[in-house]
């Protein structure tokens, strides 16, 4: 049996860290590039989102879902998933 | 030349405690040439003797500044000539902080001492680190310190007179020149960070376990905004409550000033400019002393525990439907008190929009200023019938107003968004520290250092208007009997200039009068109605009470209810409109904030008082 996306078993493996669910980990694999973002992205690598990086999702604001909290080295910050979206990664699994 | 040491640490390292712990009371604003922003400093000895001055530099995490607090950092360190460095490391989050430390030493070759704060809590979270490798390799002193509890500050004292006397520091073997890509740079930094870490950390201790768990209180999905609810309720309840009886023994001073004043041998005059000019307009400012002091205290409390983080992370989300950034939460809260320090709090903003649109609106909050005008306004114009379950009229039009200023605040900063600054939301990031047990002495030094601010500006610009107005008040007198006519006087001259301008908003000139002065400061609004009416009329107007019932005769309601409307909304304060332009560095947004405030003012009352009549 084929799984496709519309069979209740199904979830896609997260791509960008705004899709990482509460509770798991992740690996960075790169980030995307917006131009008017480019500070912000040198930001979120001074804080330690480097590619290699292990990160971990670690829970998400009461109201809206959104921003989320990721803990990054021995840090933990909030940022929204449109932000989270701009770091590529690959699942490592729960924490 | 007295020596300067520059404070710099990343944000929560402790910095600001290890700074109220180093240093004698007697913090002041620096200002650096060239900058306009300020940072504090204060002066501390060394064993030996010599007289110190430290600088306690904004928190960074990074030299190449994202944030304009992060500008202040990266500028001072480029124009200032410091003598020295103490750089804080947490040593409970080495990994970020030994990267930023790597960074900072790496740029300059000023002699360094490194505070390695927060041991103790390191050591009970289980961490170790080989200290002698750790200043071995980097080739500064390092000296655990634990400011909260006065721990490690001796050494640190000795090694940095030690340090002072060169000139230069070696560069450490573990340092070099970095160059390329800012990208490329910090990669470089953190395997630097990453290596030395290696060899200096003997164990690596636990994660914080206790902020995890509280976090799952705090940011519970029903309970945590419950507990936001709740904390700002008492925040505000206890602003009002805890505040009243400072301010009527504040006020009972000034009245028993004003009772021997006018006791005494004095000339006429004198005891007028005394009495009306000097003690009406310092007294009605310093009244609000205590509920300023609450208020800062509470914040400066929520935000060394670690709240406040958690508080924009919960309201980014209702914040972004509004245009606005989580973060113009603490400097929307701040304004509650004054509106000046609250816009130099949006300096922690990232994104220069948000900032901009924070600051535009700042002015619709609440701020302390307005309250003893509703005060007054609504006791004359307002029944205080039982409304329901124990609710007055009173009090319940007292919420509507700071009801109406922050959904005002909250309009007028999505139209901002919508019209004039239209693309992507700015990002957020925001780091959710550690819970922490605020030291005492640290919130007392803050407040301490706000209150003098505060009372600068009471001693200063408040004591100068006060007698301008009352002099504006008093003089020319009338030409026949020679005594005070306010009728005839200057201020009069002037309120029947503007009255034509103002009557659409049924205000007389005797009100156009009295807001002059509001220009300089809100407050002065209610002392200089009582001079209005206590020099005109033959009884002195010295209590609110009695001021509030000659009002009740002389206007009418709508001309109560108009001027109301107006202070929610008039851009009445000039300290507010200067410190915009200062920070903004715009005069144009300055005047936008002036003409969309007098725009709705205008609007608001001229409403009003056809709803009323």
């Amino acid at each position: 049996m084929v799984l496709n996306s519309e069979s209740p078993a199904f979830t896609p493996a997260p791509e960008t860290l705004g899709e990482v669910e509460t509770g798991e980990r992740a690996e960075i694999t790169g980030f995307r590039m917006v131009e008017e973002l480019g500070d912000f992205l040198i930001r979120l690598q001074e804080v330690g989102f480097l590619v290699g990086e292990q990160v971990e999702v670690i829970g998400k604001a009461p109201i809206g879902k959104d921003p989320i909290s990721v803990r990054v080295k021995d840090a933990v910050y909030a940022m929204r998933r449109d932000d989270a979206n701009l770091i590529l990664v690959k699942s490592v699994g729960r924490a | 030349m007295k020596k300067t040491v520059a404070l710099v640490g990343t944000p929560n390292s402790g910095k600001t405690a290890l700074f109220n712990i180093l240093t004698r009371s007697n913090q002041r604003v620096a200002n650096y040439s060239g900058v306009t922003v300020e940072g504090v400093e204060a002066d501390f000895f060394l064993p030996g003797g010599d007289d110190v001055t430290l600088s306690d530099l904004p928190g960074a995490y990074s030299l190449r500044p994202y944030t304009e607090d992060e500008n202040v950092l990266a500028d001072a360190l480029k124009t200032q000539s410091f003598s020295g460095m103490i750089l804080v490391v947490d040593a409970t989050q080495p990994e970020r902080a030994i990267r930023f430390l790597i960074e900072v030493l790496d740029s300059t070759r000023l002699p360094a001492v490194v505070a390695l704060n927060m041991s103790d809590l390191a050591a009970k979270r289980g961490f170790e680190y080989d200290l002698v490798q750790f200043a071995a390799l980097l080739g500064v002193p390092v000296i655990p310190t634990a400011a909260t509890r006065k721990k490690g500050i001796p050494e640190l004292l000795a090694a940095l007179e030690v340090s002072l006397k060169n000139q230069r520091r070696e560069a450490g073997v573990f340092l070099g020149e970095s160059s390329g890509s800012a990208s490329s740079r910090i990669i470089d930094f953190y395997k630097k960070a990453d290596e030395l870490l290696k060899r200096i950390m003997i164990r690596k201790g636990f994660p914080d376990e206790r902020s995890r768990k509280l976090d799952r209180v705090i940011l519970h999905p029903v309970l945590g905004p419950l507990i936001l609810l709740l904390v700002l309720g008492v925040v505000f309840q206890m602003m009002f409550n805890l505040a009243q009886v400072p301010m009527d023994l504040i006020d009972g001073a000034f009245a028993w000033l004003q009772g021997k004043v006018a006791g005494s041998s004095l000339a006429t005059g004198w005891k007028s400019f005394l009495s009306d000019g000097v003690l009406a307009g310092v007294g009605g400012t310093l009244v609000f002393l205590p509920q300023i002091l609450i208020l800062y205290a509470l914040i400066l409390f929520l935000e060394d525990f670690g709240f406040m983080a958690r508080a924009v992370f919960m309201l980014d989300h209702l914040m972004g439907k509004v245009g606005l950034h989580g973060r113009s939460f603490l400097p929307l809260l701040s304004s509650y008190a004054c509106n000046v320090p609250g816009i130099l709090t949006t300096r922690t903003i990232e994104s220069k929009t948000d900032r901009i649109i924070t600051t535009l609106i700042i002015p619709l909050t609440t701020c302390s200023a307005r309250i003893p005008v509703y005060g007054l306004l609504i006791s004359a114009f307002i029944p205080n019938t039982p409304v329901f379950l124990g609710l007055k009229l009173q009090g319940l039009v007292m919420l509507g107003l700071y009801a109406v200023g922050i959904l005002s605040a909250f309009l007028m900063g999505g139209l901002f968004k919508r019209f004039l600054f239209q693309g992507r939301r700015p990002p957020l990031l925001i780091e959710l520290p550690s819970y922490k047990w605020p030291s005492m002495r640290s919130l007392l030094k803050g407040i301490a250092y706000r209150i003098r601010l505060f009372l600068k500006r009471v001693g200063t610009v408040i004591l100068g208007v006060t007698v301008l107005i009352w002099f504006l008040l008093s003089f020319p007198k009338d030409p026949i009997s020679g005594a005070v006519a306010v009728d005839h006087s200057y201020a009069a001259m002037i309120g029947h200039a503007i009255e034509p301008l103002v009557r659409p908003l049924g205000f007389d000139w005797r009100i156009a009068m009295a807001l002059i002065p509001t220009f300089a400061a809100r407050e002065v609004m209610v002392g200089t109605l009582a001079t209005v009416y206590s020099i005109q009329g033959s009884a002195s107007v010295s209590d609110v009470e009695q001021l509030s019932l000659i009002l009740k005769s002389e206007w009418s309601l709508a001309t109560g209810m108009s001027l109301l409307v107006w202070f929610i909304f008039a851009p009445m304060c000039v300290s507010t409109l200067a410190t915009a332009r200062r920070e903004l560095k715009s005069t144009g947004y300055m005047m936008l904030m002036l003409g969309y405030l007098f725009g709705l003012a205008y609007l608001g009352s001229f409403v009003a008082v056809r709803v009323f009549s």
